[in-house]
Order: C-alpha cells, then structure tokens, then sequence
C-alpha cells in the first residue's frame, strides 16, 4: 500500500503547484454554472415541471454534474500511452508494483485538488442560488449518494484503463478518444438529465455502464429514485465494476504478452 | 500583398500536411461535428418539453446554433490551432525563431497554422441555416445576406480577439492547461439565446464579456430579435476595433516581457 500512497502524495502536490491552472478552471467551472442556470431559469418560465424535474432539481443536477464530471468521466489515460509507445512500460514490469494500482493513484491524486476547488465554486455558486437548490438533509440518501460517487469513480477509472490498454494493439490513440466522446457526453447524462430521452432510449442506457457513472449518482441525491431501484442501481454498478476489471486483467495479460514480444 | 500571398503558402504547406494522413482526418473530422450534432440533440429534446426558450421557437434557435457553428468551425479552421500551441512555442523559445523574421509578429504567431478539417464541415452549419430559414418563412433580401456576412466576420473578428487575449493573459501567468478548455466555454455558450439573460447579467454578458455579441448578433438582426439592432452593430463594431488594438498592445508588451526574461 505504501507505495501507492506516495503516488498520491506526489501527484497531489505536483498539481497543487500549478495555482494559475486553478484559477483559471474558476472561471472554466463557474461560467457554465451562471449560463446554465440562465438557461434553464427561461426554460422553465411558467412551467412547473419540464422532463420530470422541478426547477431547483434541474439546476441541483447541473452543479452535481459539473462538480462530478472530472472525477467519473472516463477518458483516454494518455500516460498510459506513452509508456506502452515509449516503452517506459518496461520500468513498471521489472518492479514489484501492480500498473494498475499505479495508475489508479495518479488518478486519484490528481483529482483531490480539483475536486477542492469545484467544491469551493460550488459553495460559492450555492450561496447565491441559495432559493432554487435542493439540500438533501436525509443522511441515509447523502450516505447512498456518497457511495454510488465512490463506485461511479472506481468505475470510470476501469472503463478508462481497459480502453487505454487497447494501445497495445492500437497505433492511432485519437480514434479511442473520439469513440469515448461519441458515446459518453449524452449516455452520461451530461448533457441533459437521462429522464428527458424518448422511453425507449432510457431503458437501452439503463443496461449500459454508462449512466451509472452520473446520471444514477445524482438521481439519488435528488431523491428521485426509489430505494430499491437505488439498491439495483448499485448492483449494476458492482456488475461493471467486475466486468471491467476482469476485462482490464485479461488486456492487461494478452497486451504485456505482445509487448514483451516486442522488446525481444 | 505580401501578407496576402504569405497566408496563401501558409495553408498549401498546412493542406500537403493534412492529406498524408487520411484516416485521421476523417476521425477528426467526426471529433469536430460531434459537438454540433450534441448542441442540436439538446435543444431537440428540449424543444419536445416546451414550445419556447425566451420568445425563440426551434426553428430560430436553429439558426442561431447554424451561424454560431459556422464562426466555430472557421474559427477553429484559422486561429485555435495557433492559440493552442502558443505556449509550446514560449516554452521551446520557438519564438525566437519568429521574432528574427521581418514580418508582423501577430500575423505570423496566429495565423501560421491552418487546420482545413475544419473548413471540410463549414456545410452542414449552412444546410442548417437553410433548412431552418425554410421553416421560418423569411424574406431576405440580397442585402440582408451581405450584412449578415458582414456580421459574422465581425463576430468571427471578435472571437479571435478574446482567443488571443486569454493566450497571452496565459503566457503572461505561466503554463496552463485549462486554457484550451476555456476556449471552449467561450464557443459552447455563444450559440444559446440571448434571451436568457435578463437585468444585469444581459448587460455583463452583451457589453462586458461578449459572448452575446458573437453569434447572437447576426441571427438576431436577422430574425428581428433585437430591440435597437443599429445602436447594438455600432456598438459592436467600436468594441471589437478598440479592443482590437489594446490586445495588440498588450501583446506587444508581454513580448516584451519574454524577450528580457530569456536573455
């Protein structure tokens, strides 16, 4: 564990360094937070209810969705690249250190520093929306919503590395990253809130990885889901969790094959 | 003259570049429509929940989306790939290099690098354009689509100012990375009606940071959205020229600021 811990460390203090980078992801976060706001604020001028959501519930959404996005949106790990095309990879498979679990700190400790200043947008954003925000005070559905963001994570970071080591086979690494933003913006519920889809298209996502990453995690906060389809989300989440795992270990296993071969 | 012919060998040596590698052209390409087809998907889907977005109906919000797209794409088609390589060029003391030559430095650094994916999908914003005009029964003019041209390069001229200023605001700052990803911020919310914004906030985002100025102003002189369209186009037009000029100063001074500091 020790050595992992001192990645984390290390990736955290690396980024902390870079100030200016945090300022400028201020205006990055809080400048779609004011338009979106403005946005929906016209939509919903003389409706109670658009897609299923009350205003305060679409706007809640969009700030979860903001806050979370770094964290559980899984994008092409280009370091990971790198070393397979650079051969740096090497240093990684002569030491008793799992890659995965290296890589999986990075990721970690390099979130930790923007996840504390979206939190401080957010409050900031928060206090002054302060009249159409939901404030889930039920711990028992804050607890569940923490969990869900923990698996979401843990998800996101398998669906990443799994599509990251196809570089083994793989020479050009923008056509992964072009099917991943294909798909991910809108299954996510990124874009919009899933409910707003035509019915059919819901129920194909549901049985996708991908709505689990977002749209489930703040759907829970919201209180819009019953507890049992809270329970069977999770479920499902777990079931990608391994399914993506076993996948990754089974890449990870053909891939080193292929690159070892490589090396001669 | 000379700049002129200068900017043609320009985009031939980007063009002989771009062709070698076919198959990633094509994905980018696809990367590049992506976020079109996105906006257009949204405000579909909330066009099928309610009928208006602040007085503008589907059809206009189309259009509006069509001509903030067309400015993206020739945005991104001449000046995003000089921007985004800016600060590659402070730190490899590129610069250097661009300063010895006896041509306008601002020319040079943002116009160098032409990305003509981008003008392989000027199309479908226009197809866009048409189809929503066709729903919308307008009676334009011959007039009216030259100033409406005009507009959008004025738009465009703008878009490049503000590109520019967060460049060297950056290079000025240090090495950053979410600059790119503020540069999009800016393009994302330059297509939603302007209309939305109401009180304080229409006058920061019309006449302080002018995201409303880019591509609102073409569609809404156009479709009639405006309420004193004359004073909102002088006013546009003096902005970007003052502007204009300060960034330029401004450029010239953080260059300045790099010269002394490398030597």
């Amino acid at each position: 564990m020790r050595p992992y811990i001192k990645i984390i460390d290390n990736i955290f203090k690396e980024s902390v360094e870079y100030r200016l980078n945090h300022i400028l992801s201020f205006i990055v976060i809080a400048l779609p937070l004011i338009i979106i706001y403005f946005l929906w604020n016209t939509i919903f001028y003389g409706k109670n209810l658009v897609g299923g959501y009350d205003k305060p519930a679409i706007v809640t959404y969009y700030i979860l969705a903001i806050l979370l996005q770094d964290f559980v949106y899984p994008g092409v790990n280009y370091e990971i690249s790198r070393d397979i095309r650079e051969g740096t990879l090497s240093n990684y498979l002569i030491k008793p250190i799992n890659y995965m679990g290296v890589q999986f700190s990075i990721k970690t400790g390099a979130s930790i520093p923007y996840s504390i200043v979206a939190i401080v947008i957010t409050l900031i954003f928060v206090f002054f929306m302060r009249s159409t925000i939901v404030f889930q005070i039920n711990i028992f559905l804050l607890l569940l919503f923490l969990l869900s963001v923990i698996l979401a994570f843990i998800l996101a970071f398998l669906i990443s590395y799994s599509f990251s080591l196809l570089f083994f086979w793989l020479e050009r690494t923008n056509s992964i990253e072009l099917l991943l933003n294909a798909v991910l913006p809108l299954s996510m519920g990124m874009i919009l809130p899933l409910s707003f889809f035509p019915h059919s298209l819901e129920i194909l996502l549901d049985f996708l990885p991908f709505k689990y990453l977002l749209n489930f995690p703040i759907d829970i906060y919201l209180a819009h889901l019953k507890i049992e389809r809270v329970i069977q989300g999770m479920g499902i989440q777990v079931i990608w969790i391994i399914i993506f795992f076993i996948l990754s270990l089974w890449l990870w296993k053909k891939g080193t094959k292929k690159y070892q071969a490589y090396g001669g | 003259m000379r700049y002129i012919y200068l900017w043609f060998s320009f985009f031939k040596i980007s063009f002989s570049k771009e062709v070698e590698y076919r198959m990633d052209f094509l994905l980018q390409c696809l990367g590049y429509f992506l976020w079109f087809l996105f906006t257009i998907i949204f405000f579909k889907i909330i066009y099928s929940h309610v009928s208006s977005i602040g007085g503008w109906n589907f059809y206009q919000t189309l259009y509006l989306i069509g001509i903030n797209q067309i400015i993206i794409y020739i945005y991104q088609g001449l000046f995003l790939r000089n921007f985004s390589n800016f600060s590659l060029l402070v730190r490899k003391g590129e610069l250097d290099h661009l300063l010895l030559k006896p041509i306008d430095l601002q020319f040079i650094s943002t116009l160098r690098n032409i990305d003509i994916r981008a003008f392989f999908l000027l199309p479908f914003p226009i197809i866009l354009i048409f189809y929503s005009t066709s729903h919308l029964q307008l009676n334009l003019s011959f007039s009216s689509y030259f100033l409406l041209l005009f507009l959008i390069f004025l738009g465009l001229l703008l878009r490049y100012i503000i590109g520019f200023f967060i460049v060297i605001f950056a290079i000025w700052m240090g090495n950053v990375s979410s600059l790119s990803a503020l540069q999009n911020e800016f393009l994302k919310y330059a297509g939603y009606p302007a209309s939305i914004y109401k009180g304080a906030s229409a006058i920061i985002f019309t006449y302080i940071i002018p995201i409303v100025l880019i591509a609102n102003l073409p569609a809404g002189v156009i479709l009639g959205k405006l309420k004193n369209p004359a004073e909102m186009v002088i006013y546009t037009i003096l902005f970007t020229l003052i502007v204009f000029f300060l960034v330029r100063i401004f450029f010239y001074k953080a260059i300045k600021y790099y010269s002394s500091a490398s030597s």
